[in-house]
């Protein structure tokens, strides 16, 4: 059965890469300074900083309105499977029907169902990844990232990312992780805080693979910066003017490995999240991290 | 087999009073005494004089003292799960608690199959076999299980490794009941390796 969900699932990923429901877009510092482009008063923004380059991936809490069109496309995925089946299938009608009995007979088709059917996670539809490339500016040896995306409750799901001609690789934060809120027309100024906030000393993991994205001349090593310290929100000139927030962080419990990559969880982050063994530990009150959860 | 589920519990933690877990209930396998009896115990002991210390890299086992065997195999299925990219956190996951229940009933997607597959023949069989035993480590080890070095002649007796393709599923249940075994059963005579 899991052999069967396997291969249908290979079937619908292959039409997620058009069809996802959050997708983020670089911008970069010169395209800001040509005009290019601004920050609009309907869109979203998340400024990071990071000591070299980096990437991972966001997830957007979907609202009613979002599931209902992950649930349209998932029906369209659907649909075009058995259309698929359809064809395979009398395709293979017209094979048996000239089949001699020293061939092998071909493989029957197996007609996708509902319940066998598994299209790309509601996680992985509204997931959104960044970087290495599309640096927004260099200065200061630090590496700035600017995304423009729809505004929403946002989940770090960690250094995981997608890359050109190698699919999703690096880490999620599967088992404990923050998230915060993007709100229209501000730049969310996350600033150095997804390496600086945690307590990494207190929460290693295992020594984790070099994660290398081949883009590029030489492609790119994709470092983990956990370097616990001062937190930095510095923003660059061109973005200084801006209206911009320093967005406040929640929990999150544990998340699926929907791009099966390493796993890891985001370390401690005093007054947000802390875990009793595997279990995540909410460090605000429960109405207080619903308000801006859900 | 019955099955129960595991809640978790609200955690009064001092200094923090409106701190609190975040339930996450996995559906567990509550097995009766006859059938963990009938679960053959692996052999885990050994010289550690004669045996090669840097393969302990690659080859271990976990254990965690006053742990249950439905316990441990919970643990363990859930970390294999979350390795293998399947759909663990199906009735209260993040980031839309609910949501499988609602689509799909408590049993969640069947087949469960969540995971950027197609990823295996880009990534290739040593890099998917390192990831494993990475996520293996980091999920058990933040469950609190100690881990244990072991040569490969007897950690090959009730372990697998998968790289490009998922082994038989009679293989890896046998495997995973019978390192669910180890976990609970008792203390090593080695020292525990770092996480």
């Amino acid at each position: 059965m899991i052999r069967h969900a396997i291969t249908l699932a290979c079937v619908a990923a292959l039409g997620l890469a058009t069809a996802t429901g959050a997708s983020a877009r670089p911008i970069e510092q010169d395209e800001i300074e040509k005009g290019e482009e601004s920050i609009k008063p309907d869109m979203g923004y998340i400024y990071l900083t990071a000591p070299n380059r980096f990437a991972g991936s966001f997830i957007r809490v979907a609202d009613e309105e979002d599931i209902a069109k992950y649930q349209e496309a998932r029906a369209a995925a659907f649909a075009a499977a058995v259309e698929e089946y359809e064809k395979d299938y009398a395709r293979w009608q017209r094979r048996m029907e000239s089949q001699t009995a020293a061939e092998n007979p071909p493989e029957e088709p197996v007609k996708p169902t509902e319940e066998s059917f598994t299209y790309a996670s509601i996680e992985q539809f509204f997931a959104t990844s960044f970087g290495p490339t599309f640096v927004y500016s260099k200065d200061g040896g630090t590496y700035a990232y600017l995304e423009e995306l729809k505004p929403g409750t946002y989940i770090w799901y960690g250094p995981v990312f997608y890359g050109v001609k190698q699919g999703y690789l690096g880490q999620c934060y599967c088992m404990g992780t923050i998230k915060f809120e993007v709100k229209p027309g501000v730049v969310t100024n996350l600033g150095n805080s997804l390496f600086a906030m945690p307590r990494w000393k207190e929460d290693r993991g295992a020594p984790v693979p070099q994660i290398k994205e081949n883009s590029g001349l030489n492609g790119f090593v994709v470092e983990l910066p956990q370097q616990s310290g001062e937190l930095v929100y510095d923003l660059p000139a061109t973005l200084a003017s801006q209206p911009s927030v320093i967005p406040e962080f929640f929990a999150v419990g544990k998340i699926n490995n929907f791009y099966r990559q390493m796993i890891a969880r985001i370390a401690p982050i005093d007054g947000v999240i802390a875990y009793d063994r595997d279990q995540v530990i909410d460090l605000k009150a429960a109405g207080e991290a619903g308000a801006a959860g859900e | 087999m019955k099955a129960k589920l595991l809640r978790a519990l609200l955690l009064p933690l001092a200094g923090a009073a409106s701190a609190q877990a975040i339930e996450q209930p996995r559906e567990i396998r509550a097995f009766t005494a006859e059938e963990v009896a009938a679960i053959p115990m692996p052999e885990t002991a050994f010289d550690m004089r004669r045996a090669r210390v840097g393969d302990f890299e690659k080859y271990y086992y976990f254990h965690r003292e006053g742990t249950s065997f439905d316990e441990a195999f919970a643990d363990i299925t859930e970390c294999d799960d979350l390795a293998s990219g399947l759909a663990s956190y199906r009735g209260n996951a993040e980031p839309y608690p609910g949501y499988y229940v609602d689509q799909y009933g408590i049993g969640g997607v069947i087949g469960g199959v969540l995971g950027a597959v197609l990823a295996d023949a880009i990534h290739g069989s040593a890099a998917r076999r390192e990831m494993r035993r990475v996520n293996m480590r980091n999920c058990m080890g933040y469950k609190g299980y100690g881990r244990y070095g072991i040569p490969k002649n007897l950690w090959t007796e009730f372990n697998f490794e998968e790289g490009g393709g998922r082994e038989d599923e009679d293989v890896r249940q046998a495997a995973l009941l019978q390192q669910a075994k180890v976990a609970s059963g008792p203390k090593p005579a080695t020292e525990a390796l770092d996480r």
